[in-house]
Parts: C-alpha cells; structure tokens; sequence
C-alpha cells in the first residue's frame, strides 16, 4: 500500500476570529464564543493523507466525480479529524444547551477549516511536481455515495488518526472529514464546482468555498 | 394580569431568563422570564394562563421566526432557556395536576448516528409548546425507542437521522415499531429526509423544522 503521512495542525495556528463564527451563529453571544474558542486553540487536529499512484474511481463515486478522478494519474485520499481534544470540550459544556451548540459550531467550523488546509498541502504537493490537483470531494457529497467511506478507508491504515468507521459509515471522533483529491496534468481546481450536483440543501452551495 | 402574560411572553421571545442574565443587552439588568411568573403567581394569576396565555404562544412565535429564518439557534435556545426558567415554577402546578400538559413527545437519534444538535432543538421547541418530552439521545436502537412507547402507549414518537446510511436504520426501526403500534403518531426529521422518504417507510409526518413538528401535533 501507498505511504500514509500524518500531519499535526495546532487550531492555534488555524485560529478563527470572533467575527467569523458570530457569522454563523448570529451576534449577541462574542463572550462566550471567545472563551470557548481559546480552549480551541489548545486542540491539534490530526491529518493524514495517502497518494496512490493511479487514478481511482470507484461505484460509489457516482458518475460526476468519477469523470473528474479518471483524468488523474495519481488519487490523494484523506482523513482529518480534531479528535478527542473536542469531545473534551463539548463534555464540559454538554449541559448547557447554549454553550454546547456554540462548541459544535466552532468544531465544525474548525475542522472545515483543516480540510482547507489539507486540500491547500495536497496542491502544493501536486505542484511541486508540476501537476494539477481538483477540489477536494467526501463521500456523502456531490452524488459519492455515502457507503464509499468503506473503500475510501481501505486505502488508509486501520483507524488512521485514531478514527473509527463505524457500520453506518460514520467516523468516529465526529468532528472529523474523509475525502479525496485528484492529481495530474489535466487536473484543475475548480473556483465554484456546484454544477455537478443537484443538492439543493448542501451547504457549500450556499458558501461557495469549494 | 395581562401586563404580567404579556411581559412573561417578551422575556420568553427575547430569551430574558432572570435579571442576571446580561442577554439581551437591551434588556440588561431587568427581570426575566424566571423572576416575572414567581411574581405573576404570588400576584393571582393562575398557572394556566401563564402557561398558555404567555408561554406556548412565546415559543410559537419564536418557532415561526427561526423557521422563516430570522433567528439564529442560539437566539432560538435562549428563549428555550427563558421558557425553561418559567416552567420551573409551574412545575408543582404540573404535579398538582392543574395544568397539564398537551401529551408525550419520545424524540431520539436512530441507531448508529449521533448527530444531536437538531434533535436538542426539536426537543426544547416542542416541550416549549406544552409537551412533555422523553429524550432517549443518540444512536437509539429500535428496542429502546419501543420500550419508551410500550411506558408511554399515548405518545407521539420523534427520531431524527442526518446520514443517508442511518436512514436505513430509521426505517428499520419505523417499520419495526409500526407493525406493533398501527397507529402510533411517528414523526421524522433530519437534512437528508424527505416527505417521499417519510411516507415510504410509514412515518406519519416529515418535519424539516420544529414548527412544523408543533403544528402538526398541536392540530
Ligand atoms: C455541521 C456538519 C458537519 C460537521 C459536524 C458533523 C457532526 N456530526 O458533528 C463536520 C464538518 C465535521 C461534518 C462531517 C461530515 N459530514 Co456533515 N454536515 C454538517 C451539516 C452542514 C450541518 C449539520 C447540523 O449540525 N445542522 C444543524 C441542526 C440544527 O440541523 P439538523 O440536525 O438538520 O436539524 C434540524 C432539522 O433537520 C430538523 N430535524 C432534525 N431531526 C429531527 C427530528 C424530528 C422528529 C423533527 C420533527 C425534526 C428534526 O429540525 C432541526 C432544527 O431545525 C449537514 C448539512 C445540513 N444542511 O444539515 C452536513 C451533513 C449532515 N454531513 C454530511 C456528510 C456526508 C458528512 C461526512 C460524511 C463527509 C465526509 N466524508 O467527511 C462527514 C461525516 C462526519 C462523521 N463523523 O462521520 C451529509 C450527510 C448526508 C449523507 N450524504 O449521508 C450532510 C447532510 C451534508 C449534505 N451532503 O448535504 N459535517
């Protein structure tokens, strides 16, 4: 099997600002996001990526991304995840409805944030090597059937990072992101990639990062 | 008396808890939802008028905003917790059996998900509009859902799923329950359900938000 690298991303050096949070949360509430935010800071998420030398698809993929991942000549598959340095948190604030939902949303928010990051260090990888790389795709998106976390896994050591797959696909600690992004010459990122997909409720057609 | 109903029902739309309480900031240093029903109760008004004249529509109102988007969940949660603050102090009311309240609710994130943010909200929204509601958390198996009905047989059932892969297990467990209980009130929710998906299973209802979950069980 292809080398497996693990990254360590200290959230302190990934920090979100008050502002962006209170975005997503509404205003009223800066105090209790800045506390709860510090203890963020104190989190590593964990990363870890393998590059298999080929293109990959799988029956999963669907047939949107599967004409993008054919092109390429080399498939990077990922996992990240804020691990248990989040549960910790939330444990702390879990009886508190209000304080608990502002702690999911900084979570989730952060660990958007370190698949950012990872699909930036994939690029970089994939240019230094004078190739192209796409966004990056999660099974439960864009028509990936959510059952292809099993293959997706398959590629990576047993609980890479110290995430769990359960039976229903889910990754357990949840704060946590699997996907994959393709390599190669006539690989291009793509600034807004909704075409591909009818879902209307997803949130990045709303936010437009991909 | 309606002066205290309809400060009680402000504090509960703006999410005012107690006088301690610095949130809203225009309402700094106030009486809250907490301090204004022990008040309203010592001065004569009856339990359930605060309950029902003040309360339940407070929530209502909040519930109709957040599903038309013009809240926030935090706000949502806030009132949630003004209303909590209220209750506290009908609770012997409830007891004494005076007031009481609209029926069971048994909410619970089907098996092998632990998504539970929105089931929380449905939760306090739908116990904020008169019901009492039995939360039995995440990864629920279908035993334990029907042990919670088996206690509980005039209940109306909730469950909640965010993974098309625990979607399956929602059905399961839907048609699991329902051979057993025909006419049990089943409601359903979660972002990637439908009303095809509800009805296709034998749920009664798909809510894609707690206001509709409280229209259709207070109808
Ligand atoms: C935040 C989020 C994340 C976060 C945190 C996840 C977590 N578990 O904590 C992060 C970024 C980590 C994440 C990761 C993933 N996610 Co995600 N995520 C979301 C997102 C954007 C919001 C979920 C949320 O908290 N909503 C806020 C609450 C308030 O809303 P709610 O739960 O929907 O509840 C409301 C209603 O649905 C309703 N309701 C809900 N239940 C019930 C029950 C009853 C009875 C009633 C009446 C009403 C009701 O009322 C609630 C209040 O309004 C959703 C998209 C979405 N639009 O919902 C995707 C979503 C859940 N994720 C999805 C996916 C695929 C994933 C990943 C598998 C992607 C990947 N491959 O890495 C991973 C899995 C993580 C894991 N642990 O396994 C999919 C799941 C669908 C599917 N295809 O299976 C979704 C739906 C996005 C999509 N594709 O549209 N995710």
């Amino acid at each position: 099997m292809a080398e497996f690298t693990g990254y360590t991303f200290p959230l302190s050096e990934n920090s979100l600002k008050t502002e962006e949070i209170v975005r997503l949360t509404g205003p009223g509430f800066e105090d209790e996001i800045l506390r709860i935010n510090q203890a963020f800071l104190n989190i590593n998420a964990l990363a870890g990526v393998t590059v298999i030398e080929r293109s990959l698809t799988t029956p999963e993929m669907g047939s949107k991304i599967s004409k993008i991942f054919e092109k390429a000549e080399k498939t990077a598959l990922f996992v990240l995840t804020l691990g248990r340095g989040y549960e910790k948190i939330a444990e702390t604030y879990r009886g508190d409805s209000l304080l608990y939902y502002l702690t999911d949303v900084i979570a989730s928010e952060y660990t958007e944030v370190i698949a950012h990051v990872v699909n930036r260090k994939i690029a970089e990888y994939a240019s230094s090597l004078g190739l192209g790389s796409s966004n990056r795709y999660s099974p439960g998106y864009c028509g990936w059937k959510l059952s292809g976390q099993r293959a997706l896994f398959s590629f990576l050591p047993p609980i890479p990072c110290g995430i769990e797959l359960t039976d229903s696909s889910l990754m357990k600690p949840v704060k946590s992101i699997s996907g994959a992004v393709a390599i190669g010459r006539n690989i291009r990122f793509q600034k807004y990639d909704c075409g591909i997909c009818k879902d209307e409720i997803c949130l990045y057609r709303k936010k437009f990062i991909l | 008396m309606d002066n205290y109903i309809e400060k009680i029902s402000i504090c509960i739309q703006k999410g005012k808890i107690n006088m301690d309480s610095p949130y809203p900031p225009d309402m700094k240093g106030l009486p809250g939802a907490d301090e204004l029903t022990g008040e309203a109760l010592k001065n004569g008004v009856k339990a359930n008028e605060i309950l029902t004249g003040a309360m339940i529509p407070a929530m209502g109102i909040v519930g109709e905003l957040f599903k038309d988007k013009k809240l926030f969940v935090p706000q949502v949660l806030m009132s949630a917790k003004a209303m909590n603050s209220a209750l506290v102090h009908l609770k012997p009311y409830f007891t004494s059996g005076e007031i009481k309240r609209r029926g069971t609710f048994i909410i619970g994130t089907v098996a092998g998900d632990l998504h539970d943010i929105g089931k929380n909200l449905v939760s306090m929204m739908i116990e904020g509009s008169g019901w009492d509601v039995i939360d039995l958390g995440v990864d629920v198996k279908s035993e334990q859902f029907l042990e919670a009905v088996k206690s509980n047989p005039n209940a109306v059932l909730g469950m909640s799923a965010l993974l098309t892969t625990t979607m399956e297990s929602m059905e399961k467990s839907v048609r699991h329950i329902r051979d057993l209980y025909p006419n049990l009130r089943i409601l359903v929710g979660g972002a990637p359900l439908n009303s095809e998906f509800a009805s296709r299973i034998g749920a009664n209802l798909y809510a894609p938000n707690p206001q509709v979950a409280v229209e259709y069980l207070n109808s």
